[in-house]
This record gives structure tokens, sequence and C-alpha cells, in this order.
């Protein structure tokens, strides 16, 4: 089983990133494009990197540096957690590869390993490349002994075990179910933001305080903070503090005990997973077919409305396109709800930046613009076209409808949560003249150039020859690049209108 | 109807796949175009449909060049390719609506022309299923009568018959036949020669990206068959 293991993970992994295609395509432009994706991502990976030093520093020079792996290992797990939450089901249940495994002499287990071991191994380089620097800054001040870098190396290929199992197992939860129903996807959809907001509101609810604690109940809890952080910590992620303790206090037990629970967990799952394994897959690419079709009236349509209908199908056809793109428009509605309930005086508390009460009208519009920007669904819009985009190219269809009808299906996805989003936010401030215009525009401007800059970016970096649509939605070059530009576009007003108002 | 002079396509990595290449389908033609694997034949019908663009060389469908009026001449023509990727999260019949809408036929003209092609093709039952549900025939044969009901002046197929079952297959070339005597000319490719000799009254063999033999079927033919000459012009570019 490990050689069939090793096989067919290798086989995953050999064109990780595009990798294997970068490597052999004969493409100079392709090559150029991954290049300069690459060194973007280099940049980004060494500023977050620094950051983190950074973070851990300020823990130094406060005292706490025994707190810095714990914390470090509880944000990556709940990063991973998050991010391979959307992904895993599509990667394990992937369906091509499971018609071509499923034939070939090989285990379930193999099979359901080597798909894991595949996420497994890109998080594992997340973990390294995150931790490392904070841990840094840890043997710098702390000048730990030789017990530490053993269970350092041991701790750190375990940390992303456990969160991705339990990613993968609500991604499998999900998928099993939703494969029981005749619209298997929008069932798929609705459970996934489901479990996305019930689990974030359960995490802020075991993480944040009371939201009510006033300046001397601060200063009360800074005296004590750190043992208020662990607690927090191990409410939230108690593995995190297992980690911690072995790395930091050279706890052998609180080590075992992580890396027993990590792969007994796993294990579980495993042996769980492969009874289901092909029950689940089989469901998941059934199909349900009806009898004695019935040619109705077909209403001739434009060609523009016809492609804009085609697009807005395409978008409910597929959960991960969905889940993934949606989030950012319904962030905007909960926020504005919250805004609403709590009051625009406590923007602060609920952004996390101190000091912006006064500013609060004015920063407003922009975060709903950030949320609103986050991942526009035309990001991808052109790679999702993949392998039938031959159609595009030979159809008397000009490129001004279709990329008009991409664009316009966008806009007709965000509409509704603009709406809901703009009359809760205008209830909550009332504002009143320029306040106003611009509470109502700025979000509405940053949804159409987000949409605009999306469709942009992806016809420059389109992606068509993908089998899994994980691959266009989550790993692109455009999605990638339509983010960054979309929240840097937002962070940047916000930060100067905070620096305008400090000076 | 289709004109293709010196066509010469490079790839990026410097491999000529078509080599000064002259071909002229004319209306109530059933062309065949014949050759090996990696012979050019895809490249070449690629770059008349636009999905390639070619360095050398100029295309015409109806006198107009497929370089400077793409639309015009997409308007006048239908493509399938050798494994039709169809829209699979759309059921067959939208799929066919929105080719109708795409070539602006009417309510009463589309369904008339869905509800009899599809029947002919046997898969009238199934339009209400989702693409995702069809087999590969049936998407191959949703994708000729996503072809047909618009009348296309010029139907170009690449490998056509491949994963066809002998009844479908038949069915396609009495249509082919069809069109091309109400003046439309079919142009397609195949490594069925037994059909290519039966069906074509015309016929280019390519070799190498480079167009070897052309004519009109007899001609090309002469007293042998088209199997023993395939086998001649392999031989002879496997000695170059």
């Amino acid at each position: 089983m490990g050689r069939q293991i090793r096989v067919l993970t290798g086989i995953q992994l050999c064109n990780l990133f595009g990798i294997n295609e970068i490597r052999y395509t004969r493409d100079k432009k392709k090559k150029a494009q991954a290049l300069g994706l690459g060194v973007v991502w280099v940049l980004l990976i060494l500023m977050f990197q620094f950051y983190i030093g950074g973070y851990a520093y300020v823990l130094t020079t406060v005292g706490m540096a025994e707190l810095i792996p714990a914390l470090l290992a509880a944000v990556i797990s709940l990063v991973i957690l998050f991010f391979s939450f959307f992904k895993a089901g599509s990667v394990v249940f992937q369906k091509k590869a499971f018609e071509l495994q499923t034939s070939l002499p090989v285990k379930k287990a193999s099979v359901i390993i080597s798909r894991f071991l595949t996420m497994y191994v890109t998080n594992l380089m997340l973990s390294v490349l995150v931790i490392l620097p904070g841990l840094g800054v840890y043997v710098w001040y702390g000048k730990p002994g030789l017990l530490f870098y053993l269970y350092s190396a041991v701790g750190l290929f375990v940390l992303p075990l456990l969160p991705l199992t339990l990613a993968t197992a609500m991604g499998a939860f999900i998928l099993a179910v939703s494969a029981k129903w005749k619209h298997k996807n929008l069932v798929n959809i609705i459970l996934t933001l489901l479990l996305i907001f019930g689990g974030s509101m359960l995490m802020s609810g075991k993480a944040g305080g009371t939201g009510s604690e006033s300046f001397a109940d601060l200063q009360v809890m800074l005296s004590h903070i750190s043992e208020i952080l662990k607690e927090k910590i191990g409410t939230l992620y108690p593995p995190a503090l297992w980690f911690g303790d072995a790395l930091t206090m050279g706890k052998g037990e609180s080590l075992l005990v992580f890396v027993a629970v990590s792969l007994g967990v796993f294990g579980i799952f495993v042996a769980i997973l492969q009874k289901y394994f092909l029950r689940i897959c089989t469901a998941l690419n059934a199909s349900y077919t009806g009898t004695g079709f019935r040619m109705k009236k077909n209403r001739k349509s434009t060609l523009f409305m016809s492609l804009w209908k085609k697009e807005l199908r395409r978008y409910v056809a597929s959960p991960i396109y969905v889940t993934n793109t949606i989030i950012g428009y319904i962030m905007m509605v909960l926020v504005s709800v919250a805004i609403l309930i709590v009051g625009p005086e406590h923007l602060d508390e609920m952004l996390g930046i101190p000091g912006i009460q006064g500013m609060a009208e004015k920063i407003f519009p922009f975060v709903l613009g950030a949320m609103a920007a986050l991942m526009p669904m035309s990001s991808c819009s052109v790679s999702m076209e993949g392998k039938q985009w031959w159609m595009m190219q030979t159809l008397p269809v000009p490129g001004k409808a279709l990329y008009g009808a991409k664009f316009l299906a966008n806009l007709t996805v965000a509409c509704p949560f603009y709406l809901v989003s703009v009359v809760l936010s205008v209830l909550a401030f009332r504002p009143a003249g320029v306040e106003a215009v611009g509470l109502v525009l700025i979000p509405a401007l940053y949804i159409a150039g987000s949409a605009a800059v999306g469709l942009a970016v992806n016809r420059k970096l389109p992606l068509f020859d993908w089998d899994n649509e994980v691959r266009v939605v989550k790993q692109s070059a455009s999605t990638f690049v339509s983010m960054l530009v979309g929240v840097l576009s937002a962070l940047i007003p916000i930060g100067l209108i905070v620096i305008r108002n400090m000076q | 109807m289709l004109k293709i002079e010196h066509l010469t396509k490079q790839y990026k990595g410097g491999k000529t796949a078509v080599s000064d290449l002259s071909i002229h389908v004319r209306p109530g033609d059933i062309y065949g175009f014949i050759g090996h694997n990696g012979a050019g034949k895809t490249t070449t019908i690629k770059s008349v449909v636009g999905i390639h663009d070619f360095e050398e060389g100029e295309i015409t469908v109806d006198g107009l060049s497929v370089k400077k009026n793409p639309l015009e001449c997409k308007k006048r023509m239908a493509y399938i390719p050798d494994n039709p990727d169809l829209y699979d999260y759309l059921t067959g019949i939208q799929y066919l609506n929105f080719i109708a809408d795409v070539f602006e036929l009417s309510g009463e003209d589309r369904e008339s022309a869905i509800e009899k092609e599809a029947r002919d093709f046997g898969i009238y039952d199934s339009l209400g299923d989702l693409i995702s549900s069809y087999s590969h025939g049936m998407k191959q044969k949703l994708a000729i009568i996503g072809a047909l009901i618009h009348h296309p002046r010029l139907l170009i197929l690449d490998e056509p018959f491949v994963g066809l079952d002998p009844e479908a297959a038949l069915k396609l070339k009495e249509k082919m036949k069809a069109l091309c005597a109400e003046g439309s000319a079919v142009f397609f490719s195949t490594h069925v020669l037994d059909v290519a000799e039966k069906l074509c009254n015309r016929i280019a063999m390519i070799s190498h990206g480079k167009l070897v033999l052309e004519g009109n079927t007899e001609e090309v033919l002469g007293d042998k068959s088209l199997e023993q000459i395939f086998m001649e012009v392999a031989a002879n570019g496997q000695t170059d």
C-alpha cells in the first residue's frame, strides 16, 4: 500500500502549482507569466514572514515569548481549516481521478490517502514558511535547548494534519449529504455557507470578549494578558497549546498527545471514509435523467441575454465557484447587520482598529468595498469556460457581448447583497449630504470596479486546461491578482483616511 | 466556399505544423481531409474555424477573410471537434436554444429544426436531461444537431465518425449529402478511409504538414484503393 500511495501522490504532486506544465511548455509567454507570478508570491511570503517575525518580536518584548509557538500554531491551524474546507471535498472526491483510479488495482485507502497527502504537502509548506520566522525570533531571544529543535521538527510535520483532517471530514460530510439530493449543487452551497458562518460565529464567540470591555477592564486584562491569551488559545484550539507546551517547556508528553491525537483522528477518518468512499463518489457522479421530453414553447432571446443566462447557469452549477465568490458579498450584509445592531460607535471594536470612532462614517463604505472586492466572480469567469472555450472561439459571438455578459452576471449576483447592505447601513448611520452619497456610491463602485478588473485580469491570465474547478477558483493566477488588487484598492483609502484624521 | 491559400502555421516552440497548404472547397463539395496522426489536419481545421492564429497565407469563407471578418465567416460556418466538450451544466434543449439564439433563429424555426434533427439522431427523449448525463456518443450527436439546426453554408468536422454508432454514422452521411445538395459544402478530416472513399467527391491528403495529394476522388484513386495510397504516402513520409 505504501508504494501505491507513493505512486498516486507523486502523479498528483508532479503538477503542483502547474510546475510540470511550466517545466515542459515551449510557450515562452506562459513561462514568463509563471515566473512573474512566482516573484509576486515570494514577495508576499517575505512580507508575511516579516510581519510574523515582527509580531513575535513584540510578544518577546512584552514578556510573552513562551506564547509564540502556541499562538502561531493556532493561527496556522485555523487558516488551514478555513481554506481547506472549501476545496477538500472536491479534491478527495475528484470525478476524473475517480474514474481513472478506480479502474486500477489500487486500494481505496491508497486513493484517499494520496489525495489527502497532496493537500497536506501544500499546507505543510505554508505552515513551515509562516511559523519559521516566529520560531526564529523565539530561538534568538529564548536560547532554547536541543529538545526544542527536535520537538519543532516533529511538531511541524504533524501540525497541518489535524486541521486538514477536520476540513476534509466537513467537506466529505457536505458532499455525502448533498449527493442524496436531486439539486445536489444547491444543497452543497447552502450547507457550505451555513457551516462557514456557523463555525465563524462559534469561534468569534469563543475567542472574543463580551464586546463591552471598558478601558479599565482592558488595563486589568493587560496585567495578566498572558494567561488570558493562553486560555483563549486553549478554548479555540487546544492542540495548539500542546504544541506550544512541548516546544517551550520541553514537555514530551504534550508532544506525544499532539502527535497521537493528530494521527488518531486522521486514521479514524480514513477508516470511516474508505467504507463510504465509493458510494459517495458514485452518488456524486450520478445524474438524474428523465424520460419523455416534451418540447415547450421556445422563446428567442437576444445573443447578450442568452450569454448572460448561460453565465448564471454556469455559476450555480459549481458549489466551489459560488461559495468562494459569494462570501465577500455575504460579509457585506453581515457587517451591515452588525453595525445596525451594535451601532456605528462600536465600529472600532468590530474591525479591531482602535480609535476610528470619529471616522466610522467615512471608513465604512470602503470596508463594504473591501468585502465586495475580495474575490469577484468575474476573476475566474473566463477560465471557468475550461475545455468548452472552443465554442466561444468558433461561434459568431463578439467579444463585447461575451465579456459584457460575464460582467453583467457578476453585477446580477452582487446586486441583492449590495441593496440589502446599503439599506441597512443607511439605517445604521443615517448619513446626510456627501456621506450619504458616499455610502451608496462607494460600495457600488467597488462592486463594478472589481468585476471589471477581475474580468480584465482573467482575460490576460486565463487558464482553460484544468480538470478540477479548485485549480481555477483557488489556485489560479487570475483570482490571486484580482484579490490583491481588490483588497489593496480598499485598504489604501482606509489607511489614508486614518492617517489624515490622526494628523 | 472555403479557400485555404499558402497556409503556414508554426507552433510557439518553432515546430512547423502546416507548411504552404492550399485547398479549395467549392459549394456542393464533400471534401475529405486525410492524413496520419500529427500530420496537421486538426491544426488546419482549427486555423479555419478561428481557434488557431496563423503566420502566413490566407483563409477565406465565401470570399471573406477569416482574419479580417471572423464574425461574418463564423455566421456561415458550423464546426464539430473530434471530442466535443459541451456545456455540461446545461440540458440538451438549453444548449440547442443557446446555439439557436447565437444564430438568431426564430422560435418556430428552431422548434421544428430541433425536433426533426433530435428525432433523426434518436436523442429527442433526452433533451431535457443535463449534458453531463450524456454518453460520449450522445454528446457528439448533440453537437451535430447544434451544427445542423442553423443550416450552415460550410460544415467543418474533425473526425466526425469516431464514437458514433453505425445508425448515427449513416444518418450523418445522409445529412452531409443533403446539406451539399442544398448548395452548402462539407469539409472533414477522417481516418476512416472507406467512408472517405465512398462519401467524398474530393479528397486531400496531408503528410508532415504538407499537401501530398489533392483532387477529385476518382482521379486521385485511379485503380488503387485509398488505403493503398495512404500506405504509400506513409511509407514515403517515413523514407523522407
